[in-house]
C-alpha cells in the first residue's frame, strides 16, 4: 500500500528528473466521469471514426463503465454489428476501410448499447509514405532516438539521430547522406544497414528491435522502396495527440485496460497513432503499461498512464482500488469548495478523512503555518476557552493581519526570487545594496496584499538601477542572466513548469519543443546590464537592437512567443511588456495555478501537484479538479492570495487531524488527513526564541531581526544552515530542505542554540519566584512549547523526577558543582584563591610577620565570601536547572520540530 | 565619538620602536571632520611621525591653523592611556566667517613631509556631538536625542544594527531637511554608506532615503510636516553593516535645493535660476556669475573660446534665510545659455524655431518619464564639436543620452550616452567616476547644415529636478600629468602622490600623460611653476612615444621647511617643421580615491589640480650611481654601480630600484642593501628590441621595505639619485652557430661565425652558454678582438649528457666599452648529442 500511494517518482530517473518539464494542466481532457451514473454505460473510444486512405486502420476500444464509476474493458466481448459491412469491416479491434461511404457500428455489451459513426474517404488510394510521421516515430518507440542510444550528443557506435527527433531533417541527412551507401541500401532495400540492424540480423548494441513481420518494419521497408524520400516542406505536421480513454478506474489488481492513441494533424485529419506510440507510466507500482498500450493495474492508488508521439505527450487517469472494496463514505462535513473536491477524490479512491483536528492542534498549525511562531500562553488559553462557533476562521482572519505573516510571505518570495547578496561580484549588481531594497520592496508587497499578478507583472518589466528600482533586480538574481536562463527560471518560478530539457531537445515527458523554448527565451533577448555610477550598481534595460536569440539547430533567429501561447507584436517595443500581460493575465491558467499551488503547497507541505515548479504532463496534480478550480478562484479574488490561504485554512482539509485511519494511513498526496512536515528552518529557530523570549543576532541585519526576516540567502547561521534554509542559489523550490538529519539532532542535542537560549530565558526563574508549583510549571511550559497541556502520565512523571532530582542533597550539590564548572567567574575566583593560600603558607613557613600578610589574608576572606555567594545561588538555581532540562526535553521532542 | 581601548592600545603597540627619526607623515583621520564658519575648532589628528608639525596645506581658502599641540594621553573609558609619540597632534582650526560651505581639502606638513590628503568640512550650523557616550543609547524614539533646529550633529554608527535617532520639533507647514555626509568624508578602507530617516512620534515614516543623486551614498531628506510635533531624523547603516561609522548630520528647517536650473551660465552675469527639491515648492533667486575662475594655481578670467568652469555656489533658502549646509554644483560658461522651450518633444516642434549659433549652452529639464527634449544649432562642414552633456557630475540624477540628426535630413545620426575619464582630463582609476555617465559626443559636421540636438534619461525617468546642461562647443585638446597610482599602492593608494624632496637631496617620481582627445604628436616639454624656493624640477622631453615620464625634483641644502601648490604643465617643443607650434591646455591632475569597499574599487574620487610640494629636513643617507661609461646593447646586460652614503648612525637597509624604465629595459626585483653594505650592483637588460637612444634615468632608494602595508607604521624616506643617462644601442657582435654534433664521452668542435656590427676597443670575452646537460666546454672563454671572424670551442659530452638535439646554447659576449664592462648574448645554436658508437667487432 505504502508504494501504491507514492506515486510521481517512478518515472523520473535520476538522471532525468532534473531536466523534466511540466505541462500545463489545462491540456488534459476533460474529465468523463464527473456526473454520477445511474447505469450502466458502454463508451466505445474513440467516438467517431474516420478512414481516409487505403490500408488505414482505426482501433477501438470499449470500455464499461459501472455505477460507481469503476470500468472495465470490454473490447474482446463487446457486440459489434456494422450497419453497412461493404464499407468496413472489424478484426481484432481494428476497423479497416473497404469502400467510400458512411456507416455506423452498433456496439452493446451488459445491457448497455452505443453507435459510432463511421466515414470512408479514398479508400482505393493509399497514403504516401512520410519519413517524419512513418519512420521517425519507429525510433522514438524503440528508443532508437532516446539519450543513451542514437539520441545522445555524439550518437552511438558511429550513428546519431536527434535526441527525442527534434531535427528530422536533420536524422534523414544522417540516414541517407551522411555516409553513402552505408545506412541505406536503395537498390536493395532489405539489405539496408538500418533494417539489419533493427531486427538483428547483423550485431547491433541495441539487439533486435522488432523483425521482419512488424509493422515497424514494414513501414520502414516501405520507406526505403519509395526511395527514402525527404518529407515536402508543406507536410502535415501532428498538432497533438489524445490517450483514449481519458480515465480508467479499475477495480482490483487483476484488472486491465487497452488504449488507443490518435493524433490530430494540421490538415485537420485524425489519425490512429496507438502502433507508432510509447507508453509510459508514473507509477509502476499503480498501473503499468505495455508497449501496444495496455494497462494493467498493479495496486491501490492513483497513477497515469500517458503516451509519446511526435512532440507530444498525454496522459490519462488511472484509478485503481481494492478488489471488492466495501467502502463507506464517513459523511464528512464540507467546509467549502476545496472540501468538496478533496472529498470527491477521496470517495473515488475509497479514502476515508481522517477526524477534526482538536482546538490545542488546529491553534498550534494555524500559527506555525500562517505567522511562523506558536502561539503564547496567552493565546492558548484565550482560544482554547472561547466558545464561539466560528473562533477558528475569526483566529485564521486575525492572523492574516500580522505582521509575522507578511514575514513569512517575504521570505517565502525571497526564496522563490533568489534574494541573496554577493559582495565580491559586483559586476552582476548582487551586493547587499541592492538586494536589501529588493528585499524590503518584496515585504512592501506583502505587507499590503499587493494582488500577486500584478506583483509579478511589475517585476517582470523591471528596469533601471538595481539600487533605485528594487524590480529591476528580477534580472541580477540569476548569475549571469542569459535569455535562456532567464526563460528557463521565468517558466519554473511563474508557470510551475521546467523547460530546461527543451534547451537542447524536444522534452521527452513534456510538450515543450525547442522552438518554445527558445521563443520564450526571445523575450529576454534584449535584457541588458551596464555599470552604473558605483560599483555596486548595475543597470537594467532592454535593447531592442540586440542580437536575437538564435536556434542551435538550424541558426533561426527566433522571435518571442509565449510559452504555449501566441507570438506578440513587439516591434518597436520591450517585449517584456507584453509577457508581463500575458503572463499575470486571470486568463494564464498556468500562472494562476502554479501561484495557487505554491499558497497551497505552504500549509500542506506539498503542492496538489509535487514539486510545486514542476508541474507537467508526466508530474500531474494529485488532485486536477482541485488544482483547476484553485487557479480560477484565485483569479477570480483578483490574485488575492489572502483570500485563497483563507478559504484553504477555514477548509476542513486543512483542519483535519494528522492521526490517520485504517484507509488514509498511506495517503501521502491526496490531502485525506494534515501531512506531519518538519519546521522550515527560520520557523524553528523563530519558534524557538519565541518560546525563551529570546533574540538573535544577524550580520546585516536590525536589531531584533528573527530568522524569517532575513533579507537575503547569504546570511544565515549555523542552526539554519543545518536545518535546511535555502541558500537562495537557484530557482528550485528544492531548496528549503525539510528533512531531518543527524547533525540536526545533534545541535538540537548539545548545540549551543538551544542551551543558550534556555539558559538566557527569563520564563522559569519568573515562575520560580512567583512560586508557582511544579505542575503548574510543567504545564506552562508544555502550553509555551508544545502548545498543549501536558496528559496526566506526562506531568506525573515529571514531578516524580523533579522531586527526586530537588529532594536529595546530593544530587542538588551534584547539579550546583555542574553549574560551578561551567561558570567562569567561579573557576577563576577558584584559582585565584589556591594561588592566595599557597602564597600564604609560604610566607607563613618564611616566618613573615602576620601584619605584613595582612593584605594577604584579606583578600582571601573576602574571596571565600564571594564563592560562598557563588555557590548559594548555583544551589538556589538547582530547580531553575532541572525545569530548563524540561523545556530543553520538549524542544527536542519530535512533537516540537515538526507542524502536526 | 568614543575611541575603542582596542584601537588605542593598537597605536601603542604598532609604534614601539619607531625610530624618532622624522619621516613622511601618515594622516589617517581628522576628527571632528566639521566646524561652523566663523568658529575655532579643535581637531584632533591621527596618524604616525605626526610630531614636529609645521602647518597645514589647505587646498581651498578659508582656514587658518593657530596652534599645535602634540597629545601624550587620551581618555579611554575615564582612563588616561599614553599614547605614542607622533600618533595624535590637537590643531586649533580658524574657519573665518566667508570661508566657503563645504568640504576643503588638506595635507599636514611636518618637517618629515606632507601627509595623505583628507577632508574637513564647514557647516553653516553649530555642531553639536551625539549624545552616545553613556550607556543609554539613542536607538530608537523614546531614547532619542532632542537638538534644536540647524544643528550639525557629529556622531558614530558603532556596530552594524546601531540606530542614532535625533529629535526636533516642528510646526504644522515647517520644512525639516536633514543632509548625512559620511561617505563623502572619506575613509581609508571601508564605506560609511548611512541611510536616513524622517517619522513622527507614532513612527510613521515621512520620507526615507538611502542614497541621493547629490552626493552618491550620502542621504538627504526635506519633507513638510503635516502637523505641530516632535519629529524623529534617524540615521543607520544602510547594509545594517556599520563598524565605528563617524557621520554628520546636519539636521534643521533649512531648505535642501536637490537641482539648480539652468545649472550654468556666462560668465559675469546674474543667472536666474529656479532651485528643486524642497518641499515648500520651487525658488527663485539670481545668482551672480564670477567673471574669472581658478584653475590650478592661477586664477584667470573665463574667455570666450574657452572651456566652461565648475563653481559651487551656496544658496539660501528665501524662507528661513539659512543656507542649505553643503553647496550646489554650477557651470559658468564663456558662452550663453538657451533654456529649453517646453515645446521642444520632437525634432517637428522645434522646426520654425531658429537655429542657435555655437558655442552654446542648451538646458533643460526631463520632467516626465520618455521626456525628449529637441534643440536647432548650426554648423559648419568639416566643424569639429565637443557635445558635452551634463547632469550626473552636477549632482541630477538624469542618465543622459544625446544624438543629433541634420533637420534635412541627410546622413546618419550622432549619439553618445557615456564619456570616458580623459575626456574631462581626468586620469584613470579604479572605481566608477560619476563624470564618465555623462556623455561626450565628438561631432565633426558633414555639412554646413542645422542640426537638431536630441536629449534623453537612457533609462526613461524623469521629475522636475532631472537637469540637464549640454555645452556645445568646438572641440579642443589638452594634454594633461598626473602621478600614477602604483600596484604596491592598493594598502595605501595615496602612497607618494606629493613630493617629498630632502634639503640638499633629491626625489623622484614618474608622471602619466591623458590627453583629452587626441595624443599630441609632436614633443613636449614638461614645466613646474611654484615650486619652493631652492627646489627644481628635471624632466627629460617627453616623445610621442612615452606614456610616462620620469621626473626629480632637488632641494638645495639650505632650502627651507617649505610646502607650497606647484603647477605642472606641458609645452610643444619647436622642431624645424613647426616653429612656433600652438600652446597646450594643460595641467596637473590628481584623483585622490578613498572609500574602498574592497577588490581595490574606491567610491570616492577627489580630483585636485595642485601637485602639493614640500621641503623636508636632510635625507639620512644619499644615493650615488656611477653614469654608466658604455652602453647597455639590446639583448644584452649591463651593472649599475651605485654607493648608499649613509649619515652617521644610520644602519637601516636601503631598498634600490628603478622606477621608470625605457621600453624594453628589464631589471632585478628592487634590491635590498642591508645595513653594513654601503654598495651595491643594479643588473639592468635590454629586450631584444628595446629602443635604441639615450635616455634619462634615475634610480630610487629607500630605507626598509618599499611596499607599504595597511596604516604602516614604518618610517620611508625616498631618495632619487642624480638623473643619468643610460644608452642603449645595438650589439656589438652578430654571432651564427655552425651546426655541430658530439658523442657521448668524446669532444667535437664548434664554430661560430662572428659578424662585428659595432667595432670596439681592446679585446672581448666570449664564453658559450645555455649548454644542455653534461656538456661542457673545455676553454673558459676566448678572446677576441674587432677583426677575428670566427671563433671556436671545445664542446665535451659527458657520460650525463643526453641523446638528442638540443637547441639554445648562445654566446656571452663581454666587452670593456670605456671602461664599462658590457655584456651582450647573440647566436642561437644547436647541438646534438649522439650514443657512444659500439666499438667495430671486427677491429
Amino acid at each position: 500500500m505504502s508504494s501504491a500511494f507514492n506515486n510521481q517518482k517512478h518515472l523520473s530517473c535520476a538522471t532525468l528528473c532534473k531536466y523534466m518539464g511540466t505541462a500545463l494542466a489545462g491540456i488534459f481532457l476533460v474529465d468523463a466521469l464527473t456526473s454520477p451514473l445511474v447505469a450502466d454505460e458502454l463508451r466505445i473510444f474513440p467516438n467517431k471514426i474516420k478512414l481516409t486512405a487505403k490500408g488505414d486502420h482505426q482501433t477501438f476500444v470499449a470500455q464499461l463503465v459501472d455505477i460507481n464509476g469503476v470500468t472495465r474493458d470490454v473490447t474482446e466481448s463487446v457486440a459489434i454489428s456494422i450497419a453497412d459491412p461493404s464499407l468496413v469491416t472489424v478484426d481484432r479491434g481494428r476497423i479497416r476501410p473497404i469502400l467510400d461511404g458512411a456507416t455506423t457500428i452498433h456496439f452493446s455489451a451488459a445491457n448497455a448499447t452505443v453507435d459510432i459513426p463511421v466515414q470512408v474517404t479514398d479508400s482505393q488510394k493509399a497514403r504516401d509514405i512520410s519519413f517524419e510521421r512513418d519512420v521517425m516515430p519507429v525510433f522514438m518507440k524503440h528508443g532508437c532516438n532516446n539519450g543513451s542510444c542514437h539520441g545522445a550528443a555524439r550518437g552511438k557506435d558511429g550513428f546519431m539521430l536527434s535526441l527525442f527527433g527534434y531535427d528530422p531533417v536533420g536524422d534523414h541527412f544522417r540516414l541517407t547522406r551522411q555516409l553513402i551507401g552505408r545506412r541505406v541500401d536503395l537498390a536493395v532495400p532489405e539489405k539496408s544497414l538500418v533494417l539489419q540492424k533493427a531486427i538483428g540480423e547483423v550485431s547491433h548494441t541495441g539487439g533486435q528491435l522488432f523483425d521482419q513481420q512488424s509493422e515497424d518494419y514494414q513501414k520502414m521497408l516501405q520507406w526505403l522502396i519509395a526511395g527514402a524520400p525527404e518529407d515536402p516542406v508543406d507536410m502535415v505536421k501532428p498538432i497533438g495527440i489524445q490517450l483514449l480513454p481519458p480515465k480508467i478506474v479499475f477495480d482490483g489488481n487483476e484488472a486491465s485496460q487497452r488504449t488507443v492513441v490518435m493524433a490530430n494533424y494540421s490538415d485537420g485529419s485524425v489519425r490512429d497513432v496507438t502502433s507508432l506510440a510509447l507508453f509510459l507510466t508514473n507509477n509502476e507500482a499503480v498501473v503499468s503499461i505495455s508497449g501496444d498500450g495496455h494497462a494493467s493495474a498493479n495496486g491501490r492508488g492513483g497513477a497515469f498512464v500517458f503516451a509519446r508521439f511526435n512532440k507530444f505527450t498525454v496522459g490519462s487517469e488511472v484509478i485503481v482500488l481494492p478488489t471488492g472494496h466495501q467502502f463507506e463514505w464517513p459523511n464528512a462535513p464540507e467546509n467549502n469548495y476545496i472540501d468538496t473536491l478533496v472529498f470527491e477524490k477521496l470517495k473515488k479512491l475509497h479514502l476515508a478523512p481522517s477526524e477534526l483536528a482538536s482546538d490545542e492542534e488546529f491553534l498550534r498549525r494555524v500559527y506555525l503555518d500562517i505567522i511562523g511562531i506558536p502561539p503564547s500562553a496567552e493565546q492558548y488559553h484565550q482560544f482554547l476557552s472561547d466558545t464561539r462557533n466560528d473562533k477558528r476562521a475569526l483566529l485564521i482572519d486575525e492572523l492574516l493581519e500580522r505582521d509575522e505573516f507578511v514575514d513569512l510571505w517575504s521570505m517565502k518570495w525571497g526564496e522563490l526570487l533568489r534574494i541573496r547578496a554577493v559582495g565580491n561580484n559586483p559586476q552582476y549588481g548582487r551586493d547587499a545594496k541592492a538586494m536589501i531594497p529588493y528585499a524590503r520592496w518584496v515585504r512592501d508587497q506583502m505587507a499590503a496584499n499587493r494582488p500577486l499578478n500584478e506583483m509579478v507583472a511589475e517585476l517582470v518589466v523591471g528596469s533601471g538601477s538595481n539600487l533605485i528600482q528594487p524590480t529591476a533586480n528580477l534580472y541580477t538574481t540569476a548569475e549571469p542572466a542569459t535569455p535562456a536562463k532567464t526563460a528557463e527560471d521565468f517558466a519554473q518560478l511563474f508557470l510551475g513548469t521546467r523547460i530546461q530539457c527543451a534547451q537542447c531537445h524536444n522534452h521527452p515527458f513534456d510538450r515543450w519543443t525547442m522552438d518554445d523554448y527558445y521563443g520564450f527565451a526571445s523575450f529576454f533577448s534584449g535584457v541588458s546590464m551596464r555599470r552604473g555610477i558605483e560599483g555596486r550598481e548595475v543597470i537594467i534595460f532592454n535593447n531592442n537592437n540586440a542580437k536575437a536569440v538564435e536556434h542551435p539547430v538550424d541558426g533561426r533567429a527566433m522571435s518571442p512567443k509565449f510559452l504555449g501561447g501566441d507570438s506578440p507584436d513587439v516591434a518597436g517595443r520591450d517585449p517584456r511588456v507584453p509577457l508581463a500581460d500575458w503572463l499575470t493575465s486571470p486568463q494564464n491558467h498556468a500562472f494562476r495555478q502554479a501561484m495557487a499551488n505554491i499558497l497551497w503547497a505552504h500549509f500542506f507541505g506539498r503542492g496538489i501537484a509535487e514539486p510545486f515548479d514542476d508541474v507537467r504532463i508526466s508530474n500531474p496534480p494529485s488532485n486536477q479538479e482541485l488544482f483547476f478550480e484553485l487557479g480560477n478562484r484565485l483569479a477570480e479574488y483578483r490574485f488575492d492570495k489572502k483570500k485563497i490561504i483563507r478559504d484553504i485554512c477555514n477548509s476542513r482539509t486543512y483542519q483535519l487531524t494528522s492521526a490517520t485511519n485504517e484507509t488514509n494511513q498511506f495517503d501521502d498526496s491526496f490531502f485525506s488527513h494534515s501531512y506531519v512536515r518538519r519546521l522550515q528552518a527560520e520557523v524553528m529557530l523563530d519558534s524557538i526564541s519565541f518560546v525563551t523570549q529570546t533574540s538573535d543576532r544577524f550580520p546585516n541585519s536590525p536589531m531584533g531581526a528573527k530568522a524569517s526576516q532575513l533579507y537575503g540567502g547569504n546570511i544565515s547561521n549555523y542552526f539554519l544552515t543545518t536545518f535546511g534554509r535555502a541558500p537562495r542559489e537557484t530557482a528550485c523550490s528544492c531548496e528549503v530542505n525539510r528533512e531531518a538529519n543527524l547533525s540536526q539532532a545533534l545541535h538540537m542535542v548539545n548545540g549551543d542554540t538551544v542551551s543558550q537560549k534556555i539558559a538566557s530565558c527569563r520564563i522559569i526563574p519568573d515562575m520560580l519566584k512567583d512560586k508557582k508549583s511544579p505542575s503548574e510549571i510543567i504545564t506552562e511550559l508544555y502550553i509555551r512549547a508544545l502548545s498543549r497541556k501536558p496528559t496526566k502520565s506526562e506531568i506525573d512523571r515529571l514531578t516524580e523526577i523533579l522531586e527526586m532530582e530537588l529532594s536529595d542533597p546530593n544530587r542538588v550539590n551534584e547539579l550546583s558543582a555542574t553549574r560551578a564548572k561551567a561558570d567562569s567567574n567561579h573557576i577563576r575566583a577558584t584559582e585565584r584563591l589556591k594561588t592566595l593560600r599557597a602564597e600564604w603558607e609560604e610566607r607563613q613557613s618564611e616566618g613573615q610577620e602576620l601584619d605584613s600578610l595582612e593584605a594577604l589574608s584579606a583578600e582571601i576572606q573576602s574571596l571565600e565570601k564571594q564563592l560562598n555567594s557563588y555557590e548559594k545561588s548555583y544551589v538556589s538555581s538547582v530547580p531553575q536547572l532541572v525545569y530548563s532540562d524540561i523545556l530543553w526535553g520538549l524542544f527536542n521532542s519530535t512533537e516540537f520540530a515538526f507542524n502536526h | 565619538m568614543r575611541e575603542r581601548v582596542s584601537y588605542s592600545l593598537a597605536i601603542v603597540w604598532l609604534v614601539v620602536g619607531m625610530t624618532s627619526r622624522a619621516a613622511e607623515p601618515k594622516l589617517h583621520r581628522a576628527s571632528p571632520q566639521v566646524a561652523q564658519r566663523g568658529t575655532t575648532v579643535d581637531v584632533d589628528l591621527t596618524g604616525y611621525f605626526l610630531k614636529d608639525a609645521k602647518g597645514l596645506l589647505f587646498y581651498d581658502p578659508g582656514v587658518t591653523v593657530e596652534s599645535f599641540e602634540a597629545i601624550t594621553e587620551q581618555e579611554v573609558n575615564g582612563k588616561k592611556v599614553p599614547q605614542a609619540t607622533g600618533t595624535r597632534l590637537r590643531v586649533r582650526l580658524k574657519i573665518s566667517e566667508s570661508c566657503p560651505l563645504g568640504p576643503i581639502g588638506f595635507r599636514l606638513q611636518t618637517v618629515g613631509g606632507l601627509s595623505e590628503y583628507q577632508r574637513f568640512f564647514v557647516s553653516p550650523f553649530s555642531t553639536t556631538l551625539e549624545a552616545d557616550e553613556s550607556r543609554i543609547r539613542n536607538d530608537d524614539l523614546e531614547k532619542s536625542q532632542p537638538v534644536q533646529g540647524n544643528t550639525t550633529v557629529v556622531g558614530t554608527l558603532r556596530e552594524g544594527y546601531d540606530l542614532d535617532t535625533y529629535k526636533l520639533t516642528a510646526k504644522q507647514g515647517q520644512r525639516i531637511s536633514a543632509e548625512v555626509i559620511a561617505a563623502r568624508l572619506g575613509v581609508d578602507r571601508g564605506l560609511p554608506d548611512l541611510h536616513l530617516l524622517i517619522s513622527n512620534a507614532t513612527g510613521h515614516v515621512l520620507a526615507e532615503a538611502d542614497d541621493s543623486a547629490l552626493y552618491l551614498q550620502d542621504p538627504v531628506l526635506s519633507v513638510q510636516v503635516p502637523e505641530d510635533g516632535d519629529y524623529f531624523v534617524n540615521v543607520r547603516h544602510s547594509l545594517y553593516s556599520a563598524n565605528n561609522d563617524i557621520y554628520v548630520l546636519h539636521l534643521g528647517y533649512f531648505a535642501r535645493p536637490i537641482a539648480v536650473y539652468p545649472s550654468g551660465g556666462p560668465a559675469g552675469t546674474e543667472l536666474e535660476v529656479t532651485i528643486h527639491g524642497d518641499p515648500l515648492g520651487v525658488q527663485r533667486q539670481s545668482i551672480p556669475l564670477p567673471t574669472e575662475a581658478t584653475v590650478g594655481l592661477a586664477t584667470k578670467p573665463i574667455v570666450m573660446g574657452e572651456i566652461s568652469q565648475e563653481i559651487s555656489v551656496e544658496l539660501r533658502d528665501a524662507v528661513t534665510q539659512s543656507f542649505a549646509p553643503t553647496p550646489n554644483k554650477l557651470r559658468v560658461s564663456p558662452f550663453g545659455n538657451i533654456l529649453e522651450s517646453g515645446a521642444n518633444q520632437s525634432p517637428e516642434e522645434i522646426s520654425g524655431q531658429a537655429a542657435a549659433e555655437l558655442p552654446i549652452a542648451f538646458n533643460g529639464i526631463i520632467e516626465s518619464p520618455g521626456d525628449v527634449d529637441c534643440f536647432k544649432f548650426k554648423a559648419k562642414k568639416g566643424e569639429q564639436l565637443r557635445i558635452h552633456g551634463l547632469a550626473s557630475g552636477l549632482g541630477s540624477p538624469v542618465d543622459l543620452a544625446i544624438w543629433i540628426k541634420s533637420t534635412s535630413g541627410k546622413g546618419r545620426s550622432f549619439e553618445a550616452s557615456d564619456s570616458r575619464l580623459n575626456h574631462h582630463g581626468l586620469p584613470g582609476t579604479n572605481g566608477v567616476d560619476r563624470v564618465t555617465v555623462d556623455p561626450i559626443l565628438f561631432f565633426t559636421a558633414p555639412d554646413d547644415d542645422e542640426y537638431v540636438l536630441g536629449v534623453e534619461d537612457e533609462r526613461g525617468n524623469g521629475g522636475d529636478a532631472n537637469v540637464y546642461r549640454i555645452e556645445c562647443q568646438s572641440d579642443w585638446n589638452a594634454t594633461f600629468v598626473y602621478i600614477p597610482p602604483e600596484p604596491e599602492n592598493r594598502f595605501a593608494p595615496q602612497a607618494r602622490q606629493v613630493i617629498n624632496v630632502p634639503a640638499g637631496g633629491r626625489y623622484n617620481t614618474t608622471l602619466s600623460i591623458v590627453n583629452t582627445n587626441r595624443a599630441y604628436t609632436g614633443n613636449l616639454l614638461l614645466k613646474a611653476i611654484g615650486l619652493p624656493e631652492g627646489v627644481e624640477m628635471i624632466a627629460p622631453p617627453i616623445t610621442p612615444d612615452m606614456t610616462r615620464v620620469p621626473v626629480v625634483f632637488s632641494a638645495s641644502p639650505n632650502a627651507g621647511n617649505t610646502a607650497t601648490f606647484a603647477e605642472l604643465s606641458v609645452h610643444p617643443i619647436p622642431t624645424a617643421d613647426s616653429p612656433n607650434p600652438e600652446s597646450l591646455q594643460s595641467g596637473f591632475r590628481q584623483t585622490v580615491v578613498m572609500n574602498s569597499p574592497g577588490n581595490n574599487d574606491y567610491y570616492l574620487q577627489i580630483p585636485l589640480q595642485k601637485l602639493a610640494i614640500a621641503v623636508t629636513e636632510t635625507a639620512p643617507f644619499d644615493l650615488e650611481v656611477e653614469e654608466p661609461r658604455g652602453s647597455l646593447v639590446q639583448n644584452g646586460e649591463l651593472p649599475l654601480k651605485f654607493k648608499i652614503k649613509r649619515n652617521e648612525g644610520f644602519d637601516d637597509p636601503v631598498t634600490v630600484m628603478m622606477e621608470w624604465k625605457p621600453n624594453g629595459i628589464n631589471t632585478v626585483t628592487p634590491l635590498n642593501l642591508p645595513g653594513d653594505q654601503e654598495e651595491g650592483e643594479y643588473l639592468i637588460s635590454a629586450a631584444r628590441n628595446a629602443t635604441v637612444g639615450t635616455f634619462f634615468v634615475t634610480l630610487t632608494a629607500v630605507n626598509g621595505n618599499y611596499q607599504p602595508q595597511y596604516r604602516d607604521p614604518n618610517a620611508r624616506t625616498f631618495i632619487s639619485s642624480k638623473p643619468f643617462s643610460l644608452s642603449i644601442a645595438e650589439p656589438h657582435l652578430d654571432a651564427r652557430f655552425a651546426r655541430a654534433a658530439v658523442e657521448r664521452g668524446k669532444t667535437s668542435n664548434l664554430v661560430v661565425t662572428l659578424n662585428h656590427l659595432k667595432p670596439f676597443a681592446g679585446k672581448a670575452k666570449l664564453s658559450l652558454t645555455r649548454l644542455p646537460r653534461g656538456v661542457e666546454v673545455l676553454e673558459d672563454y676566448r678572446e677576441i678582438t674587432s677583426s677575428d671572424k670566427e671563433v671556436s670551442f671545445t664542446l665535451k659530452a659527458t657520460d650525463e649528457s643526453l641523446v638528442g638535439s638540443y637547441r639554445g646554447m648562445t654566446l656571452d659576449v663581454t666587452i670593456d666599452d670605456n671602461g664599462q664592462v658590457v655584456r651582450q648574448f647573440t647566436g642561437y645554436g644547436t647541438l646534438r648529442v649522439d650514443a657512444q658508437r659500439r666499438g667495430n667487432p671486427d677491429s
